[in-house]
């Protein structure tokens, strides 16, 4: 399998978009990408997806099943818009753990959420998806959008979602996958590799920035490569679902 | 069996792999709304079904897999079952209240393991689509019931509508082929 290489420690190589890395290299580029754009993240997403990644991710959460009164944790959370969309769910009585590496992307999120008038029922917390600093069984609800690509042992990670989930309880993962459908892989391709890149350094001036943002989508596992690691992982019930002819898919797991 | 391992077919058109992609995500789309229907699936995990389409010479495979229903023009390994049949015929499958493609003067035709067609059908008759859940997550709980209560009413015309539906596709996928 791809992760075979990835343990930490294991002082293998990784992959950082299309480069080989050292294992320990990883964590701090992809830092170095996420600081690099985390002012214009939004816009980013709105010209990796024309602006498509909003209705992705209402979809997950409309499938989520989160109910109120429930405790989630939103792994990569970035800027908030999941744990914007799961703290409406929740109420008042339930209670969002907003997670991310990164504390610039993490301080973007909470200033964003707080503009929006969003608190009260959020929690922040610097964490490294690998190694959670929470308890076991403390989660009825897991999410990670757009975050798993970017963590170095993705295994561990899984692990640590299943952990930290009560018995029954749910992790959903929404990321970019396979597109299968060869004209709409051509088109795809052509886009993220010949029009993102151009856009990015035109936008953002940050060409590289964008160019692995792309690669690293072609490097993730595909829907049954990542659904196999699931199961691996421990969740049972394991399933995921295309949206937009699998541009993007979310899987999902529970914890038995 | 004359069955032979499945080798790439050349398709002049992208037509069949557009087929196939609607299939596949139209399939999994009505599968979803139910949350039994991935447990149901996983069971026909390892088959594959192979489905002729007579008169367009079009060939699909369908294999089963962390109960997603997967559509593909290829596939590797010998077929469990092989289904064939004029579109006309095989878009009535669809219907399983008036499917009588199991009857030996149906227009569609099973070879190898008739089971599998069996369990498909048996899916898809059992399923009990949540529109409720989806619909508030994107609505709001009101809203989201009052049409949720909408649809459930209009299922019985939708069931008629698909049906009309899926006979003008069969027509019109004749009539490109002839």
């Amino acid at each position: 399998m791809e992760q075979s290489d990835k343990k930490p420690g294991s002082g293998g190589t990784t992959h950082f978009g299309y480069q080989d890395v050292p294992v320990k290299d990883k964590t701090r580029l992809v830092r170095g990408v996420f600081e690099s754009v985390a002012d214009k993240y939004d816009l980013m997403n709105d010209l990796m997806s024309f602006g498509v990644h909003r209705l992705w991710k209402r979809h997950f959460i409309a499938i989520s099943n989160i109910h109120p009164g429930q405790r989630v944790l939103d792994l990569a959370g970035g800027t908030g818009d999941i744990a914007a969309l799961m703290s409406k769910r929740v109420g008042s009585s339930g209670s969002v753990v907003l997670s991310d590496i990164n504390a610039a992307m993490l301080a973007v999120g909470r200033r964003r959420l707080e503009d929006r008038g969003i608190a009260g029922n959020i929690e922040y917390a610097l964490a490294n998806a690998e190694n959670l600093p929470f308890a076991d069984g403390e989660f009825d609800a897991v999410t990670i959008a757009f975050g798993l690509r970017n963590v170095t042992d993705q295994n561990a990670a899984l692990r640590e979602m299943h952990r930290v989930l009560k018995s029954g309880g749910r992790a959903m993962i929404l990321e970019f996958s396979k597109v299968e459908f060869e004209p709409l892989k051509k088109v795809y391709d052509g886009y993220s590799f010949g029009v993102l890149p151009r856009l990015g350094k035109l936008v953002a001036d940050d060409e590289a920035s964008y160019r692995y943002l792309a690669e690293s989508i072609r490097k993730h596992p595909g829907q049954d490569e990542l659904a196999d690691m699931m199961v691996n992982a421990g969740f049972t019930k394991v399933t995921y679902r295309n949206l937009t002819g699998g541009v993007v898919a979310i899987h999902s797991g529970h914890h038995a | 069996m004359p069955y032979t391992v499945v080798t790439m077919p050349e398709y002049i058109t992208p037509l069949p792999g557009v087929l196939a992609l609607a299939l596949e995500t139209v399939i999994n789309h009505v599968l979803q709304l139910d949350m039994e229907s991935p447990e149901r699936v996983r069971k026909l995990e390892g088959r594959l079904l192979q489905v002729d389409f007579e008169g367009l010479a079009i060939t699909l495979f369908f294999t089963f897999r962390h109960g997603v229903v997967r559509v593909r023009l290829t596939a590797e390994g010998q077929p469990d079952t092989v289904i064939s049949g004029t579109p006309v015929a095989l878009f009535k499958m669809a219907e399983p209240e008036e499917a009588d493609w199991g009857l030996p003067d149906s227009k569609v035709h099973i070879n190898g393991d008739a089971s599998l067609a069996r369990d498909l059908e048996r899916i898809f008759r059992k399923l009990e689509p949540d529109w409720e859940g989806p619909l508030a997550g994107m609505f709001g709980d009101v809203a989201g019931h009052q049409i949720a209560q909408g649809l459930r009413q209009g299922v019985a015309s939708a069931k008629e509508t698909a049906r009309s539906a899926s006979k003008v596709i069969a027509e019109i996928l004749k009539d490109r082929r002839s």
